[in-house]
């Protein structure tokens, strides 16, 4: 079932990278302008080439893996290619399964509470994160066509052979295999000529296409996560203000009205509430409000005649406007919470399989670096190999971290406001806001490990110490 | 709201259990001549099933001084030792279990809401499916294992019995009759093993499944359902209408109040379901642990020796993933168990507490900070039963592999 043509909240941020993985061949079919029928025929069937292709070069790699499996050193480097490119494969199987998902993470944000105090605050942060997200894109594209083109320059350094087993003597010898980007078995002889060319060009075009695959969607999951991150900054920028507007409120008043709504049902999003629409009617401007939000707690009382039914001395306006802008915060909050959840929904599966084929190929590859002879080829490549392997990993980590720290930071900035001096409406929410953050929120891998710099650590931390052992072994 | 029995998710499981006789749930209404009949049958089963242990162990100190048998009697001896571990602490604290099931028909833990029934019944579901799938594994693999001697012996080679046996096995008739005799009690055996996992596995999952309703509760803690209509209808006026207002907030703090007391009861009974759960098998648990460890040792010591697709090294790593099936429902539904917990203040969070007074605020305070501490299974209260200590397992058994593999 397609959606709605018009573009909002995550969407919109997300326009370029969408964009982009469209092109490189996911099975992205939202979010287009035209939902005509031929179109997104032909969108489907775009998708499909490339997929078609991806899988069979791939098929092919790994027929030649099998084919050169007797000598121990070309079968390892096999190996690592192949586990290497896995990525993308799964990638792009994992995305055309559970597209349902990935569309109601970036559905999540559609609607989102506001309040007039703070659409500023609001818009500020929502900036920040959209810059960001533009820069991680524009950075892990770069880095996607840097990987490509070095690779491909690379292919022309070195011998271009094959180890093969001679089975009498057991030596190795070399034996002279076409000089492409990537070793692979084809129906059609590729070593000169015109065959050349064209399996020279579909492997360049298959290394961008793959790694774009793989890496448009790891950006796709930090940018959610830069989003969320952002989202907590503005709400701990905001609670300063927030405990100063509630200090003077102090008698508690139930919204009875309020109390008993029926249940909603549970993925719905947040409709705006009535009381929010009915300040946004009110006030236009922050001198309406009568107040100035520096200074100490209590501006919002008015000494001379007090109003009858109202103890604290507030009108019934700013009652209202102080009660309204907890419950944005909250609200806010536990939006964020919801989104959280949803994108651990979404993407911990792929998680595992790219923390599974990672350590994998990170064990193969620190014992390909003990062999490291000298500045060649052979250490170009593998080094190639580990950092991008160990960057693909960090990529994710480091935002991963990020929220974990950020979400647990609120707590710290509710108590760094003066909450001793605001009502006991307002201690009760510093109190119950404090609890909920000591959970800090975490992406984990299917529950299998969280996504956190320790991680990071604990993997490199095992790689360096795997290579090490060999080294003594060797 | 159509009534459901908590105790559907259980039942597959039971019913397995009584027809291998590890364990019957008595009905009062059977007759004494069935009752006896029973218990006979499962005096015979537990005699054969010591005496099959005995037989291997007597084995195992005839051929200490030969590895190679000794290692192959121990792969079997181990499993039964680890099964038999699981059924005298399913006979021996038959009482206590008798007491766990009652828990799990009370009203408590009974669905109030149609989505609690949509979890219930998704629980079932998924606990039939599991069962299913282990019994037939389990029964492909002694299947495997009785077919096995028929092929060594139709090929020639000599067939030893991992058991102690006090008559001559190569002449044909007693070869078939000691290999029945065998087979039919590792299948058993096999069978019980699977269902008993299953079964401790099934309260884990029962766990999971109240806390996930008690969640649901604690969400829409501020909703109104049919009781409440009533007193909706009657709020009307705003805030500051005092003749409506006073009658409805005492109603109102009535309501929220039953509603805190019954939550934070149901969450007393959960945690104390799952702590004598962790108590019963505690035992159990631990024999498991050893006996898998043990097992794991002595599988990658003798797979290292083997060449790859060779019929013992296909059986040897089939043997190894069951093993390693076997610990890993253990630690998925013990972590599920702990996730899901560690989310209760969160749902509690997401709840309407705005609504709320300062005052009942600071009661959910308590519940919240009290429900900070997640229900997490341990073995021998130091090893958690989590999927950190199942990835902890394959890597040392990955690096046991290796190291042997070096040298």
């Amino acid at each position: 079932m397609m959606t709605k043509v018009k573009a909002q909240g995550l969407v919109t941020d997300l326009m370029p990278n969408i964009k982009l993985m469209q092109a490189a061949g996911h099975f992205l079919f939202n979010y287009h302008s035209d939902n005509s029928g031929m179109s997104m025929l032909l969108r489907k069937v775009y998708s499909s080439v490339h997929a078609v292709l991806i899988v069979v070069n791939y098929v092919c790699m790994a027929i030649n893996m099998a084919q050169y499996s007797d000598e121990v050193n070309e079968l390892t480097a096999n190996t690592i290619t192949v586990l290497f490119f896995a990525h993308s494969v799964i990638k792009l199987l994992f995305f055309a399964l559970n597209s349902k998902s990935f569309y109601r993470t970036l559905a999540i944000w559609n609607q989102s509470n506001s309040h007039p105090l703070f659409t500023e605050s609001d818009a500020r942060y929502h900036q920040l994160a959209l810059t960001k997200m533009r820069r991680l894109l524009y950075c892990i594209c770069g880095v996607t066509v840097l990987s490509v083109a070095s690779w491909v320059t690379l292919t022309f350094f070195g011998e271009s052979v094959r180890f093969i087993a001679n089975k009498e003597t057991n030596e190795t010898m070399t034996e002279p295999a076409p000089r492409l980007p990537l070793k692979a078995w084809y129906p059609f002889n590729t070593m000169s000529g015109t065959m050349y060319i064209a399996a020279f060009a579909l492997q360049i075009y298959w290394l961008l296409f793959s790694m774009a695959i793989a890496n448009l969607l790891d950006v796709m999951f930090c940018s959610w996560l830069i989003f969320a991150c952002e989202q907590l900054q503005h709400l701990k920028a905001i609670m300063k203000p927030l405990m100063e507007l509630s200090a003077s409120l102090d008698t508690y008043r139930p919204n009875t009205a309020e109390l008993f709504r029926a249940s909603s049902t549970e993925k719905s999003e947040k409709v705006p509430d009535p009381v929010d629409l009915d300040i946004r009617g009110i006030y236009s401007t922050q001198q309406d409000f009568g107040i100035t939000l520096r200074g100490a707690g209590g501006k919002l009382q008015t000494f001379g005649q007090p109003t009858p039914n109202n103890p604290n001395g507030l009108t019934q306006k700013q009652e209202m406007l102080a009660r309204s802008a907890i419950k944005y915060w909250v609200e806010r909050h536990k939006h964020v919470v919801r989104l959280v959840a949803s994108i651990g929904d979404t993407y911990g599966t792929a998680l595992l399989f790219h923390m599974l084929i990672s350590t994998i190929t990170l064990t193969l590859l620190a014992y390909q670096a003990t062999k490291i002879d000298g500045v060649n080829v052979y250490a170009f490549s593998t080094l190639g190999y580990l950092t991008y392997t160990l960057g693909q990993v960090f990529h994710f980590c480091i935002f991963g971290n990020r929220l974990i720290e950020e979400s647990s930071s609120v707590m710290e900035a509710a108590y760094s406001c003066q909450w001793y001096d605001g009502s006991e409406e307002a201690k009760t929410f510093v109190q119950i806001v404090c609890q909920q953050c000591q959970k800090a929120m975490s992406i984990s891998g299917a529950k299998f490990f969280t996504v956190s710099l320790d991680l990071f650590a604990s993997v490199l931390g095992a790689v360096v110490t795997y290579f090490m052992v060999l080294i003594q072994l060797k | 709201m159509e009534k459901y029995s908590v105790f559907v998710a259980f039942a597959p499981h039971f019913k397995a259990l009584a027809r291998v006789a590890y364990f019957k749930i008595v009905s009062k209404d059977e007759s004494n001549a069935k009752r006896m009949l029973y218990e006979l049958y499962r005096f015979m089963m537990w005699f054969f099933i010591l005496l099959y242990n005995i037989q291997h162990l007597i084995r195992v100190i005839q051929v200490r001084h030969s590895t190679e048998q000794l290692v192959d009697t121990l792969f079997i001896l181990l499993t039964t030792l680890n099964c038999l571990g699981k059924q005298v602490a399913f006979n021996a604290r038959s009482g206590r279990i008798h007491k766990i099931i009652e828990t799990i028909q009370e009203s408590t833990f009974a669905p109030t809401k149609p989505n609690h029934l949509d979890l219930l019944k998704k629980n079932a579901v998924s606990m039939s499916q599991i069962l299913s799938f282990y019994q037939c594994g389990c029964l492909t693999c002694a299947a495997l294992w009785t077919i096995f001697p028929f092929i060594n012996r139709a090929r020639g080679r000599e067939v030893t019995f991992t058991g102690y046996l006090p008559f001559d096995t190569s002449v044909t008739s007693t070869f078939y009759l000691a290999l029945a005799y065998m087979s039919v009690l590792i299948t058993i055996q096999a069978f019980g093993h699977v269902t008993m996992d299953c079964t401790i596995v099934a309260f884990y999952a029962q766990a999971k499944v109240q806390i996930k309703m008690l969640r649901y509760n604690f969400e829409h803690f501020m909703d109104a359902d049919e009781e409440n209509i009533k007193i909706d209808t009657q709020i009307t006026g705003t805030n500051y209408e005092q003749n409506t207002h006073k009658v409805n907030t005492n109603d109102i703090i009535i309501m929220t109040q039953k509603r805190l007391t019954n939550y934070v009861d149901h969450y007393e009974k959960i945690a104390s379901f799952v702590k004598e759960v962790e108590s019963i098998f505690s035992e159990a648990m631990i024999v498991q642990f050893f006996a898998m460890a043990w097992v794991i040792c002595m599988t990658v010591y003798k797979i290292v020796s083997l060449s790859l697709l060779s019929v013992e090294f296909i059986s040897m790593a089939m043997y190894l993933g069951c093993m390693l099936g076997q610990l890993f429902i253990y630690c998925y539904f013990g972590t599920k168990l702990k996730v899901e917990s560690e989310f209760i203040c969160q749902s509690v969070y997401c709840g309407d507490w705005l609504s709320l007074s300062p005052s009942f605020r600071r009661k959910l305070l308590v519940f919240m900070s009290y429900c900070s501490k997640p229900l997490a299974l341990r073995t021998a209260y130091i090893i958690p039963m989590c999927l950190d200590t199942y990835i902890a397992v394959l890597k040392s058994s990955y690096s046991l592999f290796t190291f042997l593999n070096r040298n």
